[in-house]
């Protein structure tokens, strides 16, 4: 037998081999890698479902549902979302109202996600939250209506119709009601929300933009965006409408801002006894020559007390070269300690002290707090913090010490941690990839960048429109050839520009031209111009966003504007018909020509024929602003008949010529 | 199927149908207070009163005016408005106010006021007189037609005569039902715009301008004076009454087909506003005010001092009796140009302000029903059945001097000796007041005449048609034989009341009336006076020559009979080298800035007046206001100062008509006024003594239903002193009398 001895201390258990190691740490690494995508994956399809689905409830399918071959179309490519409307729901979730995209947005601040997209119809702008937060309505600015969502599936309802280019919406729910302002009539609809009826109108001041509402639901004040029309070379003003809430809502006053104007949003404090707007101070009637001086344009904080013969107090908003340009919104802490100023035009927002404000109002004598618009101290002491912002913020909210910016041109929603002061999250609603040339442009029309940042493209062609006022350029005589601002919508093919027709394109137009006469600053370098084209050509107009109105008038109208032989059948020479300078499709000539409308302060009285595209909002007309109205300029302004003939037409064709083009 | 369904259920359902439904008697204002330029009210002229929630807006000639925390705020030129005369004002639902002015729309919007003109909208002119609210759309009528301005979209639509079926382009009022629209016009009838934009038009189908002539077929009247939509039914107000129609069909609501008193009282049947409440609807007429409800009309009455008295008539209830109830505090005036009413209070245009009444607590119910009252009337005149001689003067005109009001007393000069009396009835204001002034009295020569006048049926007249239409109701009502129309104010009511007699079959002794226009008329049976009018004519234009005017413009009513005095004037005119630069009618109803701006631009360098109707006197002052300072010539009608009424507040405190003395610049025409120092220095008490007889035993024997021997028995008996060798059939007497009477007590004929 055979005995064995033991040689030694037992052996240790073999130990992995080092590659062996290695693999098992990778796969454990792997592993996780693995699943981190996965969970990053599914996060990104949920975001991608949300902003990209049409119908959320549709539930989670695969993505060949979508991209395979064979299937239902593909939901069109999105635009860029740029949100612009917020509303806060009670359970702390936001809604974004995305007027790029058509949708509105659903964000869980607390989670850092976005729940859902639904498309709500064209260009929702303001969003209001109602029945306990179970709905919302939104303003569809291109759909002139109103759009409740039943926030639960989330399921768009049928539409109210209301206004013409509906902006924003507040709800009192006390009264059953809800104001939208309507930016395109010029007035607020009335809605009532047990019937989804809208009730009637209150006419407003000119480009009603913003509205809210105290939290007593006693008054509503309605902030207009444009000036109220005026004698030709009178200090403008626009208004503040405030109504009177009830059982029959009514206006109950409207207050004058004089020389104020460009107001796109309004808060009242928690008790009812202040509405802040914040505005553009314009001083058209002094040449440009004063712009450098902050004289021209300027920001300032309107402070409205809302009682009876109650005071109206502006406050610069501008440091000595440190602009507020383009102020665009305002929100208020709950508390009513704080107020929060967005700068559309540079990227911020600034934190006031409400308590200061009030230390203000209540110390300072009347004549000193009438002169706060021009004085640059007060705003700056009022000053708190700033929040720098990402491109365009438009709209804001502030809750549970959370402030919310919805940064419009960024595609994004920044939300700022107020008691750290940082930012703390920032949803991006956009596609992947960089800003398309539009977009680029589209910035740098919002960027204030003119006289060291005092203000943008934006600051006189809100949304690429006009701001209805006449400016004194100093470049053709201080006090001569006063020119009435026009739109920038519809430019595709209407060249020359400029009312004389002098500049042949856009690039001289906005080009180095521009930087000298107005911007003082470096002019936009060739890349930036080819932007800025792309997006000022892609500016559609107000009337090419809506159906083809069709009434037996304009369709009279529209015989008269073609017209060759007059009532009398008289043959009416070309050269006098309406078409001949203004042909469809653009309905101008892109020539120039003498028509009588010169005045003396001109020193030509030949002008390019202007096209006609949305003439309705075009108030005023004329090349110095002098016609207040389409048929002024018929009847009073073209008494030798050298702008048409139109002596022989009755009052029906007459009336029926402007509201053909009314139309176009 | 048991008893009570087969037989007690339905009798019992029979009984309950079959019992008569308690008339519920209207409320009763009975205190009024008064608004007018003493109290703070800003204008003694008001064109419309409305209602918004308790709150009344008010269009006056002075602005827009509204009562705010018990203080009346106005509106005017000052605060935005484009022109101080308002003539139409609504409330939208959402408080916004609108206007019609003489210088466009006006929208009140919370302190804020816009205008539309015809410079900056497509209002188809600057004169607006109506405005009225559907949804968002804004109708207005205006005088180049009608419009409609879409709120929501700021445009217009256009209706008028060019690319309508209007008539005419001045409107004097619109209102909505659903999608109709109803127009009324300025003496073109109603017209109605369908939802389909057809147009439907409603007037007068017998032609006539202010008769009636067969109830029920259409309007009474192509010119409406007022208009109210009801779901229902459309109601237009005219100067001769009240139409209804309910879809096609056309009833009469004023006057009234029976009286609703057995005393024969007429209501007031010159409507000129209208509101309704429910059930009960509100008229508002030239003399007073109607309260139409189930149970009957209540009518405020105008009296001396007001609306003094409220009368229900139990119109539901034959054979009750009309009971008065006092008005402790009155309205001043019974033209009631508007109305408005609330739940429980009512509010009174008048010429000189506003009247305010809370309703009080409903009147006591109708009383017992009485035995009808019976009516004598003794008269033998004519030896028949029909035994009333009816009088009624066609003239408003009730100075001393007019020549109607002398004619009727002439009257009592065909009363037998043993005084029985015939009865008169007068239909002109003051006619008995004008009687007794006479210097000597009621009375033929020293005889004091037998003559009663009755009066106060119609206590007002606020035409000449009216008499016309009320002549013809009695006239069939009380079978009368001859109508005796005496005035001397325009003459063509006068015409009126021949045609009307030629329908009727009714001879008509006609007086006062101008024989050039007798062709007009028509009829084989009318004799004239023909004293008056030329006598004005010819005095007028003697006046004129030495005037010398190079641009003279006629202002006329615009009727055809005015057209016929017209053609008159022209003619007399043109005989004595003058000539006119223009002629301006001025419609009835229509706002006197209007004519006023018409005249304005003529450029008149003197103005002739014809035939103006009642409203001369505003328009006098409205042309003073406006800055014509032309001399004016007017007829001796203008020298009444009740004719004026208002004009007697004109500055300087000159009453127009008056103002020879104090405003050279005007002179009237007239006969010199009665006094009782005067006496009768100008003959015409005799002159119309003689053409009276004259006339009247023309009329009698061309009367168709009398024979030549009872006619001469009548003419025997009432003139004893007189002959009469032979009466000729009656011939046309138009132009002259078929025969000739000589003092003396000899018949000449032919």
């Amino acid at each position: 037998m055979t005995t064995s001895s033991s040689s030694g201390p037992a052996p240790a258990p073999p130990r992995p081999a080092p590659r062996r190691r290695r693999a098992l740490l990778l796969l454990l690494f792997g592993g996780l890698l693995v699943g981190g995508l996965v969970l990053w994956l599914r996060q990104q399809a949920q975001d991608h479902l949300a902003m990209t689905l049409r119908d959320p409830a549709a539930g989670f399918g695969a993505c060949w549902d979508c991209h395979g071959t064979g299937q239902p179309p593909r939901p069109l490519p999105r635009q860029p979302p740029a949100p612009l409307g917020l509303a806060l729901l009670p359970g702390g979730d936001l809604l974004v109202g995305a007027t790029g995209d058509d949708s509105l947005y659903r964000l869980d601040p607390a989670r850092a996600r976005i729940r859902w997209r639904l498309d709500v119809g064209p260009r929702p702008h303001g969003v209001a939250v109602v029945d306990g937060g179970a709905r919302a309505l939104v303003a569809l600015r291109d759909a002139d209506a109103l759009v409740p969502v039943d926030l639960a599936a989330p399921r768009r309802e049928e539409p109210i119709p209301v206004g013409r280019e509906p902006t924003a919406v507040a709800v009192a729910a006390r009264w059953g009601i809800a104001l939208v302002t309507n930016s395109g009539s010029d007035d607020v609809s009335v809605v009532d929300l047990p019937t989804r009826r809208e009730r009637y109108r209150l006419p407003a001041g000119r480009e009603p933009y913003a509205v809210a509402i105290d939290p007593q639901e006693r008054l509503a004040v309605v902030a207009n965006r444009l000036v109220s029309p005026h004698a030709p070379r009178t200090p403008p003003s626009s208004e503040v409408t405030v109504i009177l809430l009830g059982k029959r809502p009514r206006v109950l006053e409207r207050r004058q801002l004089p020389s104020i104007h460009l107001a796109e949003s309004v808060a009242i404090t928690p008790d009812g006894q202040l509405a802040l707007i914040p505005a553009m101070v314009t001083r058209n009637l002094l040449p440009t020559t004063q712009t450098r001086r902050g004289w021209v344009a300027a920001s300032v904080l309107v402070v409205l007390e809302l009682a009876e013969r109650g005071r109206i107090v502006p406050i610069l908003l501008d440091g000595l070269d440190d602009y507020h340009a383009d102020p665009t919104a305002v929100a208020l802490e709950p508390a009513g300690r704080f107020a929060y100023l967005a700068s559309g035009g540079r990227d911020r927002v600034l934190e006031l002290d409400l308590a200061k404000l009030r230390r203000l109002l209540e110390g300072e004598a009347a004549d000193v707090l009438q002169s706060l618009g021009t004085r640059l101290g007060p705003g700056t002491l009022l000053l708190a913090r700033r929040f720098p912002t990402a491109a365009n913020p438009r709209g804001l909210a502030v809750a549970e010490g959370r402030l919310y910016v919805s940064e419009r041109l960024a595609d994004g929603v920044a939300v700022f941690d107020l008691a750290a002061g940082t930012l703390q999250h920032r949803f991006a609603l956009g596609l992947l990839g960089g800003p398309s040339l539009q977009q680029q442009g589209e910035q740098l029309f919002y960027r204030a960048s003119a006289y060291q940042g005092q203000f943008s493209c934006r600051t006189c062609h809100p949304d690429g429109h006009l701001d209805g006022l006449t400016y004194d350029f100093e470049i053709d005589g201080l006090g001569e050839n006063f020119v009435d601002n026009r739109s920038l919508r519809g430019l595709v093919g209407t060249a020359p520009f400029k009312w004389t027709g002098l500049n042949p394109t856009l690039d001289v137009q906005c080009g180095p031209r521009f930087s000298r006469i107005l911007g003082r600053s470096r002019p936009f370098s060739d890349a930036q111009s080819a932007a800025l084209h792309v997006f000022v050509n892609a500016l559609p107009t107000a009337n090419g966003r809506r159906p083809p109105v069709d009434t037996p008038e304009v369709r009279l109208g529209r015989e008269v504007f073609y017209r060759t032989r007059t009532r009398t059948g008289e043959l009416i020479p070309v050269r006098d018909r309406c078409p001949s300078c203004h042909p469809a499709p653009t309905f101008t000539s892109q020539t120039r020509s003498r028509v009588g409308t010169g005045a003396q302060s001109d020193f030509t009285d030949v002008f390019d024929a202007p096209h006609l595209l949305d003439l309705r909002d075009g108030l005023p007309y004329l090349h110095d602003g002098r016609a207040g109205s389409l048929m002024e300029l018929f009847v009073r302004e073209d008494p030798a008949e050298h702008h048409g003939r139109t002596r022989d037409l009755d009052r029906v064709e007459l009336n029926a010529l402007v509201e053909y083009l009314r139309t176009l | 199927m048991n008893l009570f369904t087969r037989i007690a259920l339905p009798l019992g359902l029979s009984l309950l149908l079959a019992t008569p439904a308690v008339a519920a008697p209207p409320a009763l204002c009975s205190r009024w207070t008064i608004h007018d330029p003493s109290r703070g009210f800003p204008s003694g002229r008001v064109y419309e009163v409305v209602l918004d929630e308790g709150q009344p807006w008010v269009a006056t000639d002075n602005g827009l005016a509204t009562l705010e925390a018990d203080a009346w705020r106005v509106i005017g030129p000052d605060q935005g408005l484009p022109h101080p005369e308002v003539w139409g004002v609504a409330v939208a639902p959402n408080r916004d106010v609108w206007a019609a002015t003489a210088g466009g729309l006006a929208r009140l919007s919370g302190g804020r006021v816009d205008v539309f003109h015809t410079r900056n909208s497509g209002l188809p002119a600057d004169l607006v007189y109506d405005v009225t609210l559907r949804d968002r759309e804004v109708w207005v009528a205006t005088a180049g037609g009608l419009a409609r301005l879409d709120t929501d979209t700021g445009a217009w639509q256009v209706w008028t005569p060019a690319n309508s079926p209007l008539p005419v382009g001045t409107l004097q009022q619109v209102q909505c039902r659903g999608p109709e629209v109803w127009v009324a016009t300025f003496g073109a009838g109603l017209w109605r715009l369908d939802e389909q934009g057809r147009w439907q038009g409603f007037a007068d189908p017998d032609g006539d301008a202010r008769l009636d002539r067969k109830p029920a077929d259409g309007l009474q009247h192509d010119a409406p004076t007022t208009l109210l939509v009801r779901p229902d039914e459309v109601l237009v107000g005219q100067e001769i009454g009240l139409s209804a129609l309910q879809g096609d069909q056309f009833s009469e609501l004023l006057p009234l087909s029976a009286d609703p008193t057995p005393g024969g009282a007429t209501l007031p049947a010159h409507v000129l506003s209208l509101a309704a409440a429910g059930p009960r609807l509100y008229v508002g007429t030239a003399s007073g005010l109607l309260v139409r409800e189930a149970g009957g009309w209540l009518v405020y009455r105008e009296r001396p001092g007001g609306l003094r008295q409220a009368v229900e008539y139990p119109a539901a209830v034959p054979g009750r009796a009309p009971r008065a109830h006092a008005v402790e505090s009155p309205a001043p005036c019974g033209a009631i140009r508007s109305l408005a009413v609330g739940p429980d209070e009512l509010w009174l245009a008048f010429p000189g302000g506003l009247a305010h009444c809370r309703e009080e607590a409903e009147a006591p119910g109708w009383p017992p029903a009485a035995p009808p009252a019976t009516v004598t009337a003794p008269g033998l005149l004519f030896p028949r059945d029909h035994d009333k001689l009816f009088a009624a003067s066609a003239s408003r005109d009730d100075s001393p001097a007019s020549p109607g009001l002398v004619a009727a007393a002439r009257i009592g000069l065909l009363l037998p000796p043993d005084g029985r009396t015939v009865a008169a009835t007068s239909f002109a204001r003051g006619a008995q007041r004008s009687l007794d002034g006479y210097p000597g009295g009621a009375r033929w020569g020293r005889e004091r005449l037998p003559i009663q006048l009755v009066t106060g049926h119609v206590p007002d007249l606020p035409w000449e048609g009216l008499a016309a239409q009320a002549a013809l109701d009695l006239a069939r009502r009380q079978k009368i034989q001859l109508l005796v129309v005496v005035g001397g104010g325009t003459p063509v009511a006068q015409l009126e009341v021949a045609q009307l007699a030629r329908q009727i079959g009714l001879p008509v002794l006609l007086l006062g009336s101008d024989e050039p226009l007798l062709p007009h008329a028509g009829s084989g049976w009318v004799t004239t006076l023909g004293w008056s009018v030329r006598a004005q004519l010819r005095g007028l234009i003697q006046r004129l020559r030495t005037v010398g005017p190079r641009r003279l413009v006629l202002l006329v009513d615009d009727s055809r009979y005015a057209a016929a005095g017209e053609q008159v004037l022209a003619a007399e005119l043109a005989a004595r080298g003058l000539s006119l630069a223009g002629v301006v009618r001025h419609r009835r109803g229509q706002p006197l800035l209007a004519t006023v701006q018409e005249l304005s631009l003529l450029s008149p360098d003197a103005l002739l007046l014809w035939a103006p109707g009642p409203a001369a006197g505003e328009l006098l002052r409205a042309l003073r206001a406006a800055g014509v300072g032309c001399p004016c010539f007017g007829p001796s009608a203008l020298a009444s100062a009740e004719f004026l009424g208002p004009a007697a507040e004109l500055a300087g405190g000159c009453t127009v008509g008056l103002t020879v003395r104090r405003r050279p610049e005007f002179v009237t025409v007239a006969p010199e006024p009665w006094s009782a120092a005067s006496g009768d220095p100008a003959g015409v008490w005799e002159q119309l003594g003689e053409e009276l007889l004259y006339w009247l035993v023309g009329a009698l024997v061309a009367s168709p239903t009398l024979s030549r021997s009872e006619v001469a028995a009548t003419l025997r008996t009432v003139l004893p002193g007189w002959s009469f060798e032979r009466l000729l059939p009656a011939g046309n007497g138009i132009g002259g009398a078929p025969f000739g009477v000589v003092r003396g007590g000899v018949v000449v004929p032919e």
